[in-house]
């Protein structure tokens, strides 16, 4: 029973950490709280069903368009809705972001009907047990998935030359910009990047649960927020973390205490850290400049 | 130069915008001289919004077949449609439009029964007569006098469910898992009570909150870890079928039990295989037939190219009961209400209707199946 419940834990975790891999990132570079990330986790999922169902491509293909079609959003996003808005006083960006949220459930509503829709079974879901710990195929995938988007993640933003740029304009946008890197190009490449990690977790959802519909982003758009806030806002580490303790903590909690409190127990978990380490679990605490 | 062009095209599309809002404005607002309003509340988005358009449908057909049968000595009837989204805070802003829009006779709807609680004290103080499928037992309580019901009681349903899970599938040990709405917790707590009453157990009782979360795990293993024989769930069609999915990849194979929440296609495409077997409640089924039943399910099927289900029966029947109420007592509200008062075996597609003193029907219960992925009457019937 526990093990079957940590398991149930990790896996839905595990999609939390991606969903809030991607929006610490945007928070990191261009400090905006980006609401609409929820949607874009949505528009990856429902491109990637088009994809399946209309072009009749395989998962893999299939996959990625979600994933880079769902960038390809983030990057339009970030141009007509955020961009505009660099100058004005963050709580513009917010409000605009909000908006964008609100804009891009209606246009699936509109494109795709406000219906459920059911996700093709690709893969073949078996239960392994190691050492009466159980886990599926699915779960394995989208554990799989996430590190190794997450390893990509971390190379890119390490070690190349994008990603040196990247943690300049995450310091500080302006010297950054008088330093010679081309700011613009890397918000929107952030922007692409974050967008196409939502997604992957949104395809890795409707897969899981095999049901695609446009409201699906936003508990989990609110959650990868907690996540990201959970393990310190602006670091990718911790947004794992984050996601992790988010997933096994919801769980257990629906699980041992009342499944009708599920998602309360995110939010006690948020307050508690919050009230111990204001900078959450892997975030810097760091002096606001003068 | 690059600014004004911006400029440009932001106003167009501002025009743009406002124009077509003027257009959505007068489209809706056709209270044009001598049209018979009866306006639908329904949910058209959102999770329940396949069975709002499928009442939508329903409702024009029976219009248009009363218009075409020369309406009301020439008066034609026009449906208006209201989306309630199938949110409580929602209801009682499409009441209020309905209710103070004095061109309007009739309300069928709303779907959800929390809806239908919000709402219908507003329709009830504008008297204007309202049909509803929502089962919850405490919206016949007595205190709204204009609202009627077509189908039966959460109450009437769980108690019958809980029968025949007891007697006809000889199950002991059932195992719980409502939505907590007033219609998950009403047809819940009926079923336990009945259950208990019967003989049987309630090994285990869990919850979920609608559009909160799809994933059901942590439910399913504690259900699991109890070993019931029979799982009741008390929900809607979307979380049914993830349920029944879900439940089959955590290993936990026994037969369920629904209500008639999730009497719908969709739930077999949702669910697929997983649905397989699942049996539930429908108060309608083309194979079970009436007077008028055949020629119902041919003239949707002709005009919609799908099948009716049981809320399209019922709120053709709705529709059909309104619209010979007009015939009968006159285009009015208080005409309306007089006629469903007094009606006696109403024929309608699902079953006769007459309403008793408490605005409520008294109708068979029909067992569905999904057998090979399309529904059927079960076997075994009560």
């Amino acid at each position: 029973m526990f093990l079957d419940q940590l398991s149930n834990g990790l896996a839905i975790g595990s999609i939390y950490a991606l969903t809030a891999v991607g929006f610490t990132m945007v928070y990191g570079i261009v400090r905006l709280i980006n609401f609409a990330h929820g949607d874009v986790y949505m528009l990856g999922s429902f491109l990637a069903l088009t994809a399946i169902t209309v072009f009749h491509l395989p998962l893999i293909p299939a996959f990625l368009i979600g994933m880079i079609g769902a960038g390809f959003f983030g990057v339009i996003l970030a141009y007509f809705a955020y961009k505009p808005l660099f100058e004005a006083p963050r709580i513009n960006l917010f409000l605009s972001a909000i908006g964008a949220s609100i804009f891009l459930e209606n246009f699936s509503m509109l494109a795709w009907g406000p219906q459920t829709n059911s996700f093709p079974k690709l893969i073949e879901n078996n239960v392994y047990r190691f050492a009466g710990f159980p886990v599926s195929t699915l779960q394995l995938v989208i554990f799989g998935t996430t590190v190794v988007l997450v390893i990509i993640l971390s190379y890119i933003v390490n070690k190349t030359r994008m990603g040196r740029a990247m943690r300049c304009t995450a310091q500080d946008m302006d010297a950054a910009r008088l330093m010679g890197v081309n700011t613009n190009r890397i918000v929107y490449m952030t922007f692409a990047l974050g967008s196409g990690l939502g997604a992957a977790a949104g395809v890795l959802v409707g897969m899981y649960y095999q049901a695609v519909f446009p409201m699906m982003g936003f508990m989990p758009g609110l959650k990868a927020f907690i996540a990201a806030v959970l393990g310190g806002i602006g670091s990718i580490p911790g947004a794992m973390l984050g996601g992790l303790i988010m997933g096994i903590s919801e769980t257990f909690g629906a699980a041992y205490i009342s499944s009708g409190y599920r998602d309360g127990f995110a939010f006690i978990i948020l307050i508690i850290i919050l009230l111990f380490k204001p900078s959450g679990l892997l975030g810097k605490s760091h002096q606001e400049k003068v | 130069m690059r600014k004004g062009w911006k400029k440009i095209v932001a106003l167009a599309l501002i025009s743009l915008f406002i124009v077509f809002s003027l257009a959505g404005c007068g489209a809706e607002s056709t209270a044009s001289s001598g049209d018979i309003l009866i306006a639908s509340a329904n949910p058209m988005t959102g999770d329940s919004a396949q069975f709002g358009d499928m009442k939508v449908k329903a409702i024009q057909l029976a219009i248009d077949e009363f218009n075409n049968a020369n309406g009301l000595n020439g008066r034609k009837a026009k449906l208006v449609v209201g989306d309630d989204t199938g949110n409580p805070k929602e209801a009682p802003n499409v009441a209020q439009k309905f209710a103070s829009d004095s061109g309007i006779l009739a309300i069928i709807g709303h779907w959800n029964s929390s809806c239908t609680l919000a709402a219908r004290g507003i329709y009830n103080s504008a008297q204007i007569p309202v049909i509803t499928d929502s089962v919850n037992k405490a919206i016949t309580d007595g205190t709204t006098p204009y609202i009627y019901r077509i189908s039966l009681t959460d109450t009437t349903q769980a108690t019958q469910l809980a029968n025949y899970a007891y007697d006809k599938m000889g199950k002991r040990n059932a195992a719980v898992l409502y939505t907590a709405n007033d219609f998950g917790t009403g047809i819940k707590t009926d079923f336990i009570k009945a259950f208990t009453e019967a003989g049987g157990k309630v090994v285990a009782e869990e919850k979920y909150f609608e559009g909160q979360s799809k994933d059901f795990s942590p439910q399913i293993t504690n259900i699991k870890g109890k070993n019931p024989d029979l799982l009741f769930i008390a929900g809607y069609y979307v979380e049914t079928a993830l349920i029944a999915q879900q439940s089959a990849s955590a290993g936990l194979n026994i037969p369920m039990l629904g209500t008639d929440g999730i009497s719908s296609d969709e739930l077999i495409k949702l669910g697929g295989k997983a649905v397989e077997g699942i049996k539930f409640t429908g108060f309608f089924h083309p194979e079970v037939k009436y007077p008028g039943t055949v020629e119902f399910v041919q003239a949707f099927k002709a005009k919609y190219q799908q099948e009716p289900d049981t809320y399209a029966a019922l709120a053709y029947d709705s529709a059909k009961l309104v619209l010979e109420a007009i015939k009968k007592e006159g285009a009015t509200r208080q005409g309306i209400k007089t006629y469903l008062s007094s009606v006696k075996d109403f024929p309608g597609v699902a079953g006769p209707i007459s309403f008793d003193s408490k605005n409520d029907v008294a109708r068979k219960i029909i067992i569905l199946t999904v057998k090979d992925g399309k529904i059927i009457p079960a076997d075994q019937q009560f």
